[in-house]
């Protein structure tokens, strides 16, 4: 999309040299324009994401091979600069033990006296909504929970209302279009 | 009550617009943090006069051990509070640089803790550097376009502009028809203001004025619309 662009800007160029009929100017501009647009819009989503989920994100390497080198040096400063920003506003003021960013105390991962404590404070996606999708092919009789009582049989070309969770490693597969 | 004070941050922070920030509480916060470390020395005095009696503080289930267990809780409850507001108000003001800019007026940067103006100093600066090696502006463009030139108000005095291959003076309350792509960048500052928006029953106002510019350029560059 990015060399997609750069080629028409310079066909712009071309013309403006040139002298080309104005409207067909106007009108490649405006081509121009909805391009960076989509791009634009593209790369600002993904860096809201990573904002959004930026600790769970730097934590799992399958997440972070989804990011473009530039996203990755991104994503990376942004969680060392949360990190640090805690730190200096919240952390640093709570006594010795409670001052993780990560972990509720420094016992929290063990039985701590008889009270297990393992909250978790990184925020996750939500991946139990429901999403509209639709099937690209056959997929037949589908699982939808682990234990097996709900089961739905996705037929080519359908719509459903189904829980992300369940069709996750479909949409992964491509066997399943969200919408 | 314990962990009161600390649910009165994220009170605040609810009831608040989304989007929209509260000024940083910190008469409350002092509190909480001092309730905090409160709660630990009440903990470990506890844990002490158990270790005292010796006692062994991992199977021992008396009243102290109890003791204990709430004020340890109540600090983790406290904790969490505090990193959810902190965290949370975070996240509104680096949603300020998409909005906003990188600069922030004097309204916002009086509600924020002084970390908060560092953190959204240096959010900014790493969408900058994304930015300048994507060699790509992501702060423009907000808004899907639907014509190259747009009719804008100067809202403020900016002075002298350079556009491409002309400079135009953008002085207070003056039209103009420009390049969307030219103007966005004051637009997002709020410098100017899209007439568009609410020029929607000067339709012909607006093809009218249009003309007006065609004819304008066609003196110099001799191409009819």
């Amino acid at each position: 999309m990015g060399s997609y662009s750069s080629t028409e800007e310079e066909t712009l160029d071309d013309f403006g040299e040139s002298g080309v009929d104005d409207l067909v100017v106007s009108l490649y501009q405006m081509d121009l324009d909805r391009t960076l647009f989509l791009l634009r819009s593209y790369l600002r989503l993904r860096l809201q994401k990573i904002e959004k989920y930026m600790m769970h994100i730097s934590k799992s390497e399958d997440l972070l091979s989804r990011l473009s080198q530039q996203e990755q040096r991104f994503a990376k400063s942004c969680t060392e600069m949360m990190e640090k920003h805690l730190e200096q506003s919240v952390l640093s003021k709570l006594p010795y033990g409670y001052d993780s960013v990560t972990r509720q105390s420094l016992s929290s991962t063990e039985d701590d006296m008889g009270i297990p404590f393992d909250l978790i404070i990184i925020p996750e996606p939500q991946l139990d909504t429901f999403v509209f999708c639709k099937t690209k092919s056959d997929v037949g009789a589908f699982q939808l929970d682990d234990i097996g009582e709900e089961v739905v049989d996705l037929v080519a070309d359908d719509l459903y209302v189904l829980r992300y969770k369940s069709i996750k490693g479909l949409v992964e597969s491509g066997q399943i279009d969200l919408i | 009550m314990y962990g009161r004070r600390a649910s009165q941050l994220l009170k605040e922070v609810d009831s608040c617009e989304a989007g929209q920030l509260v000024p940083f509480n910190s008469d409350v916060f002092d509190q909480v943090i001092r309730e905090c470390n409160e709660h630990n020395t009440q903990f470990q005095s506890l844990i002490r006069k158990m270790v005292e009696q010796n006692l062994d503080i991992e199977t021992t289930r008396n009243d102290d051990h109890y003791g204990a267990a709430v004020h340890h809780l109540s600090l983790l409850r406290n904790k969490r509070c505090l990193m959810a507001y902190m965290y949370n108000r975070a996240e509104v003001i680096q949603s300020f640089r998409w909005k906003i800019g990188p600069v922030l007026p004097h309204e916002i940067q009086e509600k924020l803790h002084f970390s908060e103006k560092e953190y959204f100093k240096n959010h900014s600066a790493a969408i900058k550097s994304y930015m300048s090696e994507m060699d790509i502006d992501l702060t423009v463009d907000m808004v899907p376009p639907k014509d190259p030139y747009i009719q804008v108000r100067v809202l403020e005095d900016i002075g002298e502009v350079s556009l491409g291959d002309h400079s135009i003076s953008l002085t207070k309350n003056s039209l103009h028809f420009l390049r969307r792509t030219d103007t966005e960048q004051f637009i997002s500052q709020s410098l100017c203001e899209n007439q568009r928006t609410y020029a929607v029953s000067a339709v012909k106002f607006w093809i009218s004025d249009m003309e007006l510019v065609r004819k304008h350029n066609q003196a110099d560059s001799k191409q009819e619309w």
